[in-house]
Parts: C-alpha cells; sequence; structure tokens
C-alpha cells in the first residue's frame, strides 16, 4: 500500500482487468467463477449481507477455491431483488433467499446445473437466463452506471481496472485547464440536478474568477420522494464521481472538495469514506497527485435533512455552518460560493459522466441524445409499473419506451393514467404525451420537468387532485419559510386542494383548531 | 351543492400558482406549483368533478366515495357494526353487514378495523 506512481497504477490497471475480464466477458479464459451479490439499499434492505455471508461460509466449510463473492452496486431491476448473478456464465438470479445459497453453490457451482426455480421470468413469462436478455435492459445504456453492478466499489483495484483514474492522468498530464472545459463544452453535458444548466459553461465561469481559493462540491443531498439514482452511483461507484471532481477541481484552479451528502443514506456514506481514503493512500487524492505537482482533497459533509438543503446556495449555507436557506442569486456561486469563493456545484449523475466523456472524447458523448440534451439519463422508474428499478437511458428516449417496453407495462392489467416526472417541482404528463421524446426542453414544454429523475407511473386508480395535494403537502413541510410566497401561498394551495379531497368539514377545521391550542 | 370546497376554489388555485412561480426566491417555491398546475391542465375535470359534484372517479378520495361492503368478503363478525360512531352499519352475525349510505360519514373507522379488508371504496 502506499502511493503509487502511474507506472504502478498501470501495473495495477493490467493485472486487475486480466483477472476481472470474466466480469465483462462470457467467453473469458478462466477458472474461475464470481458471485456477484447487490449491496445496495434496496437488495440490502432485503437481506443480501445476509446472502453474501452464506456464500462466503458454505464455500469455505466445502472447500471451493476458485470461486469468489463480490459485493456490488446496484443492477438496476430492483424488483426482483435481492440479485445473484454468476460471472462468467452470466446467469442471473432473482428474488434469491439466504437458505437458496446452499442450493446455488452445490448445484450451480458444483454440479453445472442452473437453477430453474431462481431464473428471472421476464413480464411475457420468459424465463431468462442472461440479466441483458431481459426487455429491461435491451433499451438501456449505461455511461454513468458504468461500472455499477459490475465493479466491487470499496476495492479501488477493480475501478482502477477498468479504466479508473485514467481520464485524471491524462487530464493532469496532457491538458491545460480550457482544454478540459473545452471538451466537456463540447460534449453537450448539461447539470443533472435539475435544471439543465451546461455544465462546461459552469466550469469557465468559475475558471475565470481569479482567487487565492476555488472549490468544487458534489452535490449528494437527493431529496425528492422516490429518487434513488444518486445514491445508486455512490454507493455502486464512488470513485468515479471522486476521480471528477478532481478533474473538475484541476480546470477551475480548486484544491478542495467537498461532497455534501445526505446523512440517510449510511451505505453511500459508508462507501465514499472507504473510497476516499483508499484513493488518498494511492496518492490520488491530497497533495502532488501522480507526481504531477497538483493538489486536490475531498471532503464528506453530511447533510442537514431538509429538501431545501440540496439547493445549492443552502447547500451553501449548510456547509458555512448555518441554517440551510437559499441565498438570493446573483451573486452566483462561480462567483461567490463558499466561503464566499468561486465555487462549482454539480450533481452526482453530472459528474459520472465527465470521466467517460474524457476518455472517450466530447464527439462519442454529443453523437448520444437530441440536439439540446445529450448522453444519457438515470430514472428511477417507480409506482404502478412492473419493473420498479433505475433506468438509464440516452435523452430523446419515449416515456413510452420506458414505460411500457423497459418498465414491462402496468400490473394487474390497469390503464396508464399519468406520468410523474421531476418530483415536487414536476408535473403529471398524460396519456397522450407518451410518445413525446424525453429531454430538458420537451418536459418543460409539456408543463413537467426533468428533475433529477425520479419518474412515477400512475394507474388509473390514482386520483390526480390527491397526487397533486401529495406532492404539495411535501413542498409545505419543507418550504424553508425566508418568502412569503412560498411559506404562505404554497399553505394556502394545499388548503384548497385538502378541501377538494377531503370535504374537509367545519367540525374538522375547528378539532385542529383546538388541537393547536391546547 | 354540497361539497365544502367552492367552486371559485379553481380560479384560485391558479391565480396563487402564477403568483408563487413569480416571487419566490429559491427553486423550490418557483417549481412548487407545477404538479398542481400539470394536473390542472391535463386533468381540469377531475378537478370539476371533485369542486362540483363531490365525486372521485378514480374512486380514491374517501370523502367523495361511497364505503360499501364486500359481501364476498365479510364475514360478519360484527366490528364494523360496533365501532361505527353514527350507527350506520347493519347485519346479523355471521351474515354479510351492509351501510346505509343516508347515515354514513365516511369517516373510515370500519374500513381500519374490519380484519378482512371486507370494506372498499366505491365511485359515486
Ligand atoms: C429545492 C431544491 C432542491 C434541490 N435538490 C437537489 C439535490 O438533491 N441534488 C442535486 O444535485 N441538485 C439539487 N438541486 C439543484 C441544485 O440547486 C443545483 O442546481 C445542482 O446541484 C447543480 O448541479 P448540476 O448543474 O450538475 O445539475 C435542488 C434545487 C432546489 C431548488
Ligand atoms: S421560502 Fe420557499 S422559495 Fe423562499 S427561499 Fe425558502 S424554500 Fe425557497
Ligand atoms: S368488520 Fe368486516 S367482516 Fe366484520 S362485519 Fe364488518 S365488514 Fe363484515
Amino acid at each position: 500500500m502506499g502511493k503509487k506512481s502511474i507506472q504502478e497504477i498501470e501495473e495495477i490497471r493490467n493485472r486487475k482487468r486480466q483477472e476481472l475480464e470474466l466480469r465483462v466477458n462470457t467467453k473469458a479464459d478462466t477458472r474461475e467463477k464470481h458471485i456477484l451479490v447487490c449491496h445496495g439499499t434496496g437488495c440490502t434492505s432485503s437481506k443480501s449481507p445476509k446472502i453474501i455471508e452464506n456464500f462466503r461460509k458454505i464455500l469455505e466449510e466445502k472447500k471451493i477455491k476458485n470461486v469468489r463473492v463480490i459485493q456490488t452496486g446496484c443492477f438496476g431491476l430492483c424488483a426482483k431483488g435481492p440479485i445473484v448473478i454468476i460471472r462468467p456464465e452470466d446467469t442471473f438470479y432473482a428474488q434469491v433467499k439466504p437458505e437458496d445459497c446452499e442450493e446455488i453453490i452445490q448445484s450451480h457451482i458444483v454440479e453445472g446445473k442452473t437453477i430453474e426455480r431462481l431464473l428471472c421470468k421476464d413480464i411475457d413469462g420468459t424465463i431468462v437466463n442472461r440479466l441483458d436478455e431481459l426487455n429491461f435492459y435491451k433499451k438501456q445504456k449505461r455511461i454513468a452506471l458504468k461500472n455499477c453492478g459490475v465493479i466491487d466499489p470499496e476495492n479501488i483495484d477493480e475501478y482502477i481496472a477498468f479504466d479508473g483514474y485514467k481520464a485524471l492522468y491524462q487530464v493532469l498530464t496532457t491538458m491545460s485547464q480550457d482544454e478540459v472545459i473545452d471538451e466537456i463544452s463540447k460534449s453537450g453535458l448539461r447539470g443533472r440536478g435539475g435544471a439543465g444548466f451546461p455544465t462546461g459553461k459552469k466550469w469557465s465561469f468559475a475558471k475565470q474568477n481569479e482567487a487565492d481559493q476555488k472549490y468544487v462540491i458534489c452535490n449528494a443531498d437527493e431529496g425528492d420522494p422516490g429518487a434513488f439514482m444518486d445514491r445508486s452511483i455512490l454507493e455502486g461507484d464512488p470513485h468515479s464521481v471522486l476521480e471528477a471532481m478532481a478533474i473538475a477541481g484541476y480546470s477551475i484552479g480548486a484544491t478542495q472538495g467537498y461532497i455534501y451528502v445526505r446523512a440517510e443514506y449510511p451505505i453511500a456514506v459508508q462507501r465514499l469514506k472507504v473510497a476516499i481514503d483508499q484513493a488518498r493512500d494511492y496518492g490520488l487524492l491530497g497533495k502532488d497527485i501522480l507526481g504531477t505537482g497538483f493538489d486536490f482533497d475531498i471532503d464528506i459533509r453530511l447533510g442537514a435533512g431538509a429538501f431545501v438543503c440540496g439547493e445549492e446556495t443552502a447547500l451553501l449555507e449548510s456547509i458555512e455552518g448555518r441554517r440551510g436557506q437559499p441565498r438570493v442569486k446573483p451573486p452566483y456561486p462561480a462567483n461567490k460560493g463558499l466561503f464566499g469563493k468561486p465555487t462549482i456545484i454539480n450533481n452526482v449523475e453530472t459528474l459520472a459522466n465527465v470521466t467517460r466523456i474524457i476518455l472517450n472524447g466530447a464527439e462519442w458523448y454529443a453523437s448520444i441524445g437530441t440536439e439540446k440534451s445529450k448522453g444519457t439519463k438515470v430514472f428511477a422508474l417507480g409506482g404502478n409499473v412492473n419493473n420498479v428499478g433505475l433506468v438509464e437511458v440516452p435523452m430523446g428516449t419515449t416515456l413510452r419506451e420506458i414505460v411500457f417496453d423497459i418498465g414491462g407495462g402496468i400490473p394487474n392489467g390497469r390503464k396508464f393514467k399519468a406520468a410523474q416526472t421531476g418530483g415536487p417541482s414536476g408535473g403529471c404528463i398524460p396519456a397522450e404525451h407518451l410518445d413525446t421524446p424525453i429531454d430538458y426542453e420537451s418536459l418543460t414544454e409539456i408543463g413537467s420537468m426533468m428533475g433529477s429523475g425520479g419518474l412515477i407511473v400512475m394507474d388509473e386508480t390514482k386520483c390526480m387532485v390527491d397526487i397533486a395535494r401529495f406532492y404539495l403537502d411535501f413542498t409545505v413541510s419543507e418550504s424553508c419559510g425566508k418568502c412569503t410566497p412560498c411559506r404562505i401561498g404554497t399553505k394556502r394551495m394545499l388548503e384548497i386542494l385538502e378541501r377538494m379531497c377531503e370535504r374537509k368539514s367545519r367540525a374538522r377545521r375547528f378539532k385542529q383548531i383546538r388541537k393547536i391550542s391546547q | 351543492m354540497n361539497g365544502k370546497a367552492e367552486p371559485d376554489d379553481l380560479n384560485k388555485l391558479e391565480r396563487l400558482a402564477n403568483n408563487i412561480k413569480k416571487s419566490a426566491i429559491c427553486g423550490l417555491g418557483q417549481t412548487a406549483p407545477n404538479p398542481v398546475l400539470s394536473t390542472l391542465k391535463y386533468f381540469r375535470e377531475e378537478y370539476v368533478e371533485h369542486v362540483s359534484y363531490n365525486k372521485c372517479r378514480a374512486g380514491y378520495c374517501r370523502a367523495l366515495c361511497n364505503l360499501v361492503i364486500n359481501p364476498e368478503k365479510c364475514r360478519g363478525c360484527g366490528i364494523c357494526k360496533r365501532n361505527c360512531p353514527v350507527g350506520a352499519i347493519s347485519g346479523e352475525v355471521k351474515m354479510p353487514h351492509e351501510i346505509n349510505q343516508k347515515i354514513c360519514i365516511k369517516c373510515g373507522t370500519c374500513a381500519d378495523k374490519c380484519p378482512f379488508h371486507a370494506i372498499e371504496k366505491q365511485t359515486i
């Protein structure tokens, strides 16, 4: 362990890459087998840690040597969790229980017989052997989630094996600050945190401002009800975010980064801590990174637990130790951000795209997506849809493709009524707009928003007035109260909606008043 | 028309929404009305039904639905009858019970108490 030179990093990469060939190649020439178990929040809550423990115990008891059990990030199909994948053959077992481990080892590993009972059934009833045979995966394109479900997020060597920290070295040794920003600008990458601001432009503003200190902040506060894209990236591939922050730091001239992460994401926080320690140990964070003379370090700041703290200026207040209330803009953070210094704030998913853009080139990235929205978008698909989970699709994919082809349609033979995108800041999209290609502009045009990527499907048993009430109820309790229209106006709106849904009688309101005054 | 929401409520809602959008400081307030505005745009008839006809077509808002006992699920245990605060439920032991819609105040107590989930919401 300890600081590594670039030669040593390359050695690790080559050695590990060969060892891990079986993760991505079903024809890999190996005698090893890897049992991959999802260790994201979803599968963890349905006992995946116990499954990992059981596998390891049984392997030891049976003295089986060439099989390794790996904990990975989210595979995406959370509805079928806990998920176990055996490579290189890429067999996909769904809804595995801790009791099934014995049979999997005995039958699959020892006797080489696939266990039909645990194979996943597609929506049309066909039994699927391999992950990518599922309709769920066919229309997806994984860029931000590339490593999720492939590598062990707590092992930096595995990240390095799949081109990890290569983009950072390339940037530090062959590109000027402006070249990096140009590349990001040309790629057309826009902020995935909601507003869709061009990332290259944001970085160039911060670079232009001279200052003795600048900051890079990763916004991992993800407070939208129903959203878990950022959590999954942090849990499955934390190093990609760290590496991108260092690249951003170099391009604007910052030496310190902060990750503002929700305290409600204990697994993500833990993975980030491990990843930062490992990166520091290898000299990929800290002073004189890879012998290039560039200093950059990252610290974690835990979120204060309010939705509004995800708003960039409230987030700054919160890191500075004050109550998380938004500031009036301008000045924008790129001019006067954290502690009054130029600061860029980027969303987790935005950052997860950066290393891929550097390595594959801006043209490659710009070739994916629509005219004004490039690349892919990760959605947390939920609600009344068969395949609940995490999906990543090229911009311009239609809602119909996401709900019916990837999501497998509406359960219980019911009809589609609406899809809600953008959480409490977005809107409901009716069936007549199912064929709209999704990008930032088209969603705004039909009265919704891209938002951070929550996508909730609703069937005909959902009342639209009640849905509006639900989201407004959320904003009312999350409003920080700094300005009157938001504090009082939303409350008045909510009261009207409640009146509609509940026929709230005078008597009940009196009861409420009595309760408050007691 | 005996609903508690007033017909002017829809206009009031829209006016408030547009004002908040324009005047709030941060994105939270500026976007908060979106769920309301978008549903008002695409599902306006549902709002009108709620306000003017006391009807929830999705059968979701309890106060705007009839609570009915599904005779196939009801075992006639009588728990609902004993818990109903206005005595709207009648029925013989071990026979399907019935809710008198004229008396029922739609408090939902019976549905919460029924051990067999026999009490369902039905669109009016
Ligand atoms: C109320 C509110 C909550 C927000 N929450 C988040 C959040 O949880 N995560 C996030 O990345 N951006 C959030 N944003 C957007 C941020 O203010 C900011 O635009 C974003 O982090 C910029 O990063 P990007 O350009 O990479 O998207 C929120 C905005 C508002 C108004
Ligand atoms: S009161 Fe609402 S709009 Fe105003 S700053 Fe607070 S959260 Fe933002
Ligand atoms: S509580 Fe349920 S099962 Fe019992 S009488 Fe009432 S409806 Fe029937």
